[in-house]
């Protein structure tokens, strides 16, 4: 360890070292087909585990004694149920832009991060989904939610963004759910036609569904998937825009503003990027991969969260100047209880982390060094908690009639509930690195094969040329 | 495709290039402002009416020109390279905008009701912003819009010529390093300008993502103007070796991006003000939506969104520069439709039209092509430097 | 030799680059085989075109999908909100077409992604767990590093021993018989 350099070399490559179609299969299937892990994997997973644990303990209190152990009360009627879910659910976004976004726009640096990413997209919304489930209360009737005919003869209120809220958001998981899944076929295949023991050929064979890598097959998949990256970039937009509505067509001060659904789908990026160096981080270390994930991956997703980041200042620009030109006293009222009321250090602490710690990736240095993206990362995934809760709890807690101020606090099963989703995410997250390749490998050899690699002879004869 | 000194002498720097574009331009500028003077002599508010209206197309031409122009240098790219020039010569328009900017400060009254003290007295919602919303506050502001853009759109193009000329190659990474922070200038100076010309002429009205609307419009129709100049002058001079069929379908594929951001602010704004339905905000949608003005907000959803995104759709129609270019007029002229329906409905409930509106849109437009051809003539159609080596072998891997 | 073909899938030979394999499937169409499909562990541009007409349904089927759901999504609450169940909720029209915008364009998207999905898969005839090719030992690098070109016995031209010889005259790394299952 102490010979290693602290800040390792950049370079703009997006693989780096000599590899051919088999070495690139061999180094991210080789992780998936081993009896042994990393000790860092256990470890993780034994904490991940714990705090899964806390969930379901949290979770289960919760539906049976009902949501009054929450702190919720009337004005705060919405409090980390939906701060946690909007949070959650933005982090996911970055997954859908890596793996779809960049997809059009022929990015090869997404290659080696984008199915990890998409793993994060799948296990986030799994998470933002629990919240909503658990306020319902009575959770076994959460099919109420869809239409469907009914002896009661009723419809779900289709001009409530709650409602596009439920179509948006599991339309959003059944597609980045396929997309993902179409994604790892071939690699299932390749894991199929390596594993050693039976259990294993039968498990990733039932998976893989008989690919063979047909000619056909791939163009028609190649159809299929690039369709789908079409399909998933308004979808992405989308969704976290549903989400903004669920604020933004009310009529409070602080939620109803029309800079809503962009300045939300920024704040989702750039809090999905943040996570996704959160994760990767320490995994390229952990696993070895710095070959695969690249300096110039993390340059990238610095800029990404930079670039984001700054367009969430502009909603909060907005949203201050707008208060004031306004001209009504309830929205000036709410600027000024945001910065000086009783939760104005929230305001502060939020701008600290999502302004000052942000306009420290100006910095190519910065940029290039994990450590120093990994503490901003760190800050900003602080950051957009903060956000959702300045925006639901401060608004909430003083609204139109003063004389039903209150002021809000979590009890230990608001708390409990969001460190066990952790543990939930963090688990699903350990679990989808132990049985599936974490990176895309027919993608990597794809791109062995694009930057001049491929079989021996392959290389030899590029070279030559 | 190797480049050939033929093709290469032929984007060299040619003053008589467009010399009759020019002259037509010039004509048709200077006639038509003379028009709207005479007019405006006994017509005061309708000429300077429609002097604003033609004012903010050209001007958001020239911001969206201005904005790519710093976008392509950060985001990379060969469809930045193809374009490149046309968008120098579109931000090379601002300091005549700046100019022309002064009818309306001398006019404010005719325009803006806050500049009027007798609106002001009677009206306490105005005297609530009067800090913001007054005569000098404005002048000031806009003083500073043109000043910022002025300088950086100048730096940007200096040393965009400078690398031409054979200087330092090491300027192109500078200029690149200075577009990001001067985009987020950018961005806060065209929000803020929109909000004073064109938002404050409703001055109760207000919506924080106004500015985005505008900005991404101007974007739009920059875009579409450059495929369409490209069109133009593509086949003949050395784009016709530089351009490839993807670089054609990365404008098409921008364009249609932006159509449908376009939509998406449009559409998210009115939903959100729709379901608030509260007095402040409703009303500028009721005008909008009442006294044929119905009429054209529809057709905007139709022509403005619906046929540019299914035309644009098709792979074939985005890698053929002439097909893309007759979707791009079309674009630019829903771009003044669209202009049309924000600005127009704050000075009349019921939907007009004015022979007059098309007289300045030709006065302002005239003068404006003057300026941007005049530009495109003073320098090679496509950055010499870079492009050499981009036609000659960049695509070699390995 | 007809109980041979019977018994046959068809004939497959192994490569080790994309260049190879290409060639290869363009000169076993010149010789005027039509039945016959190539195996890569990643997509090879041009492959599915060499070894016949590419296919081609895919997103017209899409774009059906996706405007059944939009319809069928806009219709639904159409036919909710005005039809079957109309009520008055805070002043709005009952045909509040803003309000349905969100969930028309859900629905648009989620019809067209399955649709994209399951088509290919069905296109594709999959999921078919077992396929003949896969008893071939050497078959299993096709899904790691290795490219393969099968002549089927569909194929009207098909004969084992002269199939073999033009297999082999590809230059192929090694040329195996599949046989039918």
């Amino acid at each position: 360890m102490a010979t290693e350099p602290k800040v390792e070399k950049f370079d703009s490559a997006v693989l780096r070292g000599r590899h051919s179609y088999d070495t690139v299969t061999d180094k991210i299937a080789s992780i998936v087909l081993t009896r042994n892990q990393p000790r860092a994997w256990i470890f993780g997973a034994a904490i991940a585990f714990s705090l899964l644990m806390l969930f379901l303990y949290t979770a289960a209190m919760v539906v049976a004694k009902g949501i009054g152990i929450w702190g919720n009360n009337v004005p705060v009627a919405w409090a980390l149920d939906i701060i946690n879910f909007v949070w959650w659910i933005g982090i996911g976004h970055a997954g859908t832009l890596i793996s779809a976004i960049l997809l059009l726009l022929k990015q090869d640096w997404r290659t080696s991060i984008n199915r990890f990413a998409e793993a994060m997209t799948l296990f986030a919304v799994a998470c933002a989904g629990m919240f909503p489930l658990l306020h319902l209360g009575r959770v076994w009737v959460f099919y109420w939610l869809m239409p469907y005919p009914n002896t009661f003869a009723l419809w779900p209120q289709f001009r409530s963004p709650l409602v596009w809220d439920v179509f948006a958001v599991s339309t959003y998981a059944l597609v980045s759910l396929m997309f993902w899944f179409v994604g790892l076929i071939p690699d299932l295949a390749t894991l199929r036609d390596r594993a050693q023991n039976r259990a294993a050929q039968i498990f990733y064979g039932v998976l893989a569904m008989g690919w063979s890598g047909s000619a056909r097959h791939w163009s028609r998949y190649e159809t299929a998937y690039m369709i789908l990256a079409a399909l998933s970039t308004p979808l992405v937009l989308s969704v976290h825009s549903v989400v903004s509505f669920d604020f933004a067509v009310s009529v409070l001060p602080g939620w109803h503003t029309t800079v809503f659904p962009p300045y939300f789908v920024a704040g989702a990026v750039f809090a999905g990027f943040a996570m996704v160096l959160t994760l990767a981080i320490p995994l390229r270390k952990i696993y070895g991969l710095q070959d695969l994930i690249t300096m110039k991956h993390l340059d990238n997703m610095a800029k990404v969260m930079l670039a984001t980041g700054l367009i969430v200042i502009y909603g909060y620009a907005m949203e201050g100047f707008m208060a004031w030109y306004s001209g009504s006293p309830n929205e000036r009222f709410m600027m000024y209880n945001r910065l000086f009321g009783p939760y104005g250090y929230t305001y502060w602490l939020l701008l600290l982390c999502n302004f000052v710690a942000v306009q420290f990736l100006w910095s190519p240095r910065i940029r290039r060094s994990t450590l120093g993206l990994f503490i901003v990362a760190m800050f900003v995934n602080v950051g957009m908690w903060l956000e959702r809760f300045v925006i639901i709890v401060t608004s909430l807690s003083r609204d139109f009639l003063p004389s039903s101020w209150a002021q809000y606090h979590p009890t230990f099963w608001d708390t409990g509930l969001f460190i066990g989703s952790i543990g939930l995410f963090l688990t699903l997250m350990f679990v989808f690195i132990r049985l599936l390749p974490m990176i895309s490998i027919f993608e990597m050899r794809d791109l062995v094969h694009k930057t001049g690699g491929g079989s021996p002879r392959e290389s030899a004869e590029n070279k030559r040329k | 495709m190797p480049v050939t000194m033929d093709t290469m002498s032929n984007s060299g720097n040619n003053q008589n290039q467009f010399s009759g574009g020019r002259r037509l331009a010039l004509g048709l500028g200077v006639a038509g402002l003379a028009i709207c003077l005479g007019l405006g002599l006994s017509q005061r508010e309708a000429a300077m009416e429609a002097y604003l209206l033609a004012y903010l197309y050209w001007t958001a031409v020239a911001l969206g020109c201005f904005s790519l122009l710093l976008l392509q240098y950060v985001s990379g790219g060969r469809w930045g390279l193809a374009i490149r020039r046309f968008l120098e010569a579109g931000a090379s328009t601002l300091p005549l905008m700046a100019v022309l900017f002064i009818p309306i400060l001398m006019q404010l009254k005719a325009l803006y009701p806050w500049a009027d003290p007798e609106v002001v007295a009677h009206d306490e919602l105005i005297q609530m912003k009067v800090a913001y919303l007054n005569p000098t506050a404005f002048a000031i502001r806009t003083a500073v819009y043109f000043a910022v853009w002025i300088i950086i759109s100048r730096l940007v193009i200096r040393w965009s010529r400078k690398l031409d000329a054979g200087d330092d190659p090491a300027i192109e990474a500078r200029t690149r390093r200075l577009s990001a922070p001067a985009l987020v200038i950018y961005s806060l100076t065209v929000t803020f300008a929109a909000f004073d010309w064109g938002m404050s002429l409703e001055p109760h009205w207000f919506s924080t993502i106004y500015g985005v609307i505008y900005a991404a419009g101007g974007a739009l129709a920059a875009l579409t103007l450059s495929t369409v100049v490209l069109s133009r002058v593509g086949p003949k001079g050395p784009h016709a070796a530089f351009m490839k069929p993807e670089t054609i379908g990365d404008l098409g594929n921008l364009m249609l991006a932006f159509t449908m951001f376009w939509t998406y602010v449009s559409l998210s704004q009115f939903l959100i003000i729709w379901s608030g339905h509260l007095p402040e905000e409703t009303p500028w949608y009721y005008v909008r939506l009442h006294g044929g003005w119905q009429w054209v907000g529809l057709g905007l959803l139709g022509m403005q969104f619906g046929l540019p995104f299914l035309l644009l759709l098709s792979r074939d129609r985005k890698r053929n520069l002439n097909r893309l270019a007759g979707v791009a007029i079309f674009i630019l002229v829903m771009r003044y439709i669209d202009l049309y329906w924000l600005i127009v409905p704050a000075f009349t409930d019921t939907l007009r039209l004015r022979v007059l509106d098309v007289v300045a849109m030709a006065g302002i437009g005239g003068i404006w092509f003057a300026v941007y051809l005049r530009s495109l003539a003073s320098a090679p159609l496509l950055p010499v430097r870079l492009t050499r080596d981009a036609t000659g072998g960049g695509d070699h891997h390995g | 030799m007809k109980a041979e073909a019977k018994q046959l899938y068809g004939i497959v030979a192994e490569f080790d680059t994309t260049s190879a394999v290409l060639a290869a499937a363009r000169q076993v169409r010149a010789a005027g085989y039509s039945k016959l499909d190539a195996y890569a562990p990643f997509p090879v541009h041009g492959l599915d075109e060499a070894v016949g007409a590419p296919p081609r349904a895919l997103p017209k089927l899409i774009f059906c999908g996706g405007l059944t759901g939009g319809l069928a999504g806009f219709f639904m609450q159409y036919f909710a909100c005005v039809i079957h169940y109309p009520l008055n909720i805070g002043g709005r029209p009952f045909n509040s077409w803003p309000s349905f915008i969100p969930i028309t364009f859900e629905c648009t998207i989620l019809f067209a992604a399955l649709t994209a999905v399951l088509g290919m898969l069905a296109l594709n005839g999959l999921p078919k767990p077992y396929q003949p090719l896969f008893a071939v030992p050497a078959f299993k690098r096709a899904s790691q590093d290795r490219f393969f070109l099968c002549i089927k016995s569909r194929d009207p031209k098909f004969d084992a021993s002269q199939s073999r010889r033009v297999l082999e005259q590809t230059g192929a790394l090694g040329v195996y018989d599949v046989e039918a299952c």
